[in-house]
């Protein structure tokens, strides 16, 4: 299964660790289509599956689920987990309902 | 008439258990993070004084404030000072255990719901619901 992938990074402890963020291509099942997705934080793994009416939605849901995550989590909230130095934000869009809650350049091109 | 002899042992048939020794079977069978969800209490007594206390110390001020009679009163304060106590690695991981594990439910069981009427509109509410339950946001209806 082809996954396609971003590796964000936390410092943790002085030191920055990956935290590889994995999407797989979606699949279709009986009554929708579903995209899953995966999270290796330091220790732990988040996974879960997308889905959708057709292919497209069940993938913008899982960059939106990704998204919820990673501003929900304890990472960001403490301010040590980034994407790229010149990136504020993790490059996931939100569901509406928490937009208030995106940063910087995600805040204003997501 | 041949009379038959089985070829096989019988399984040993399965002791007697008392509630209690199923509980106690389940609960052993808990990470550390799940048994402290759960029973907090048997995870203090299973993984000792020192566990419990580091826990329990974590959530200790002495600086509280009490009234004469050695209890706590309320801080008076805007509790910034709570609020910028880190917490303990344990308290954030059953924490957000708890809330994860209850938001996979609930977008597994709105799943359900969508796959039975299969429109966009639902799976893009099931999307805003999840997003909701993991910020600690209230929750919107399901769309159909």
């Amino acid at each position: 299964m082809n996954a396609i992938s971003r590796v964000l990074k936390i410092s943790s402890g002085g030191r920055e660790l990956d935290v590889p963020v994995r999407i797989y291509w979606p699949v279709e099942d009986k009554a929708a289509w579903s995209c899953r997705w995966e999270i290796h934080w330091p220790g732990r793994m988040r996974s879960n599956a997308a889905h959708g009416a057709d292919a497209i939605q069940a993938l913008i849901n899982a960059f939106q689920m990704i998204g919820s995550e990673l501003y929900c989590s304890e990472e960001h909230k403490s301010g040590r987990l980034w994407w790229a130095k010149k990136w504020i934000g993790y490059g996931f869009p939100v569901p509406n309902n928490i937009r208030d809650l995106l940063v910087g350049d995600d805040k204003r091109s997501l | 008439m041949v009379r038959w002899t089985p070829t096989r042992p019988a399984p040993p048939s399965k002791r007697w258990q008392s509630r209690e020794e199923i509980l106690k079977a389940h609960l052993d069978g808990l990470s550390p993070d799940e048994l402290l969800c759960v029973r907090p209490d048997y995870w203090a007594r299973r993984f000792g004084p020192s566990a419990s206390r580091s826990y329990y110390v974590g959530k200790y001020d002495p600086n509280q404030p009490r009234d004469d009679r050695g209890r706590w009163v309320d801080a008076g304060g805007d509790g910034t000072a709570n609020r910028n106590r880190p917490l303990s690695p344990i308290t954030i991981a059953a924490r957000r255990n708890i809330n994860e594990a209850e938001c996979d439910a609930q977008y597994k069981l709105d799943t359900f719901k969508c796959n039975l009427v299969r429109t966009p509109l639902c799976w893009a509410s099931a999307n805003e619901r999840y997003a909701a339950c993991l910020s600690g946001r209230p929750i919107p209806q399901l769309r159909f």
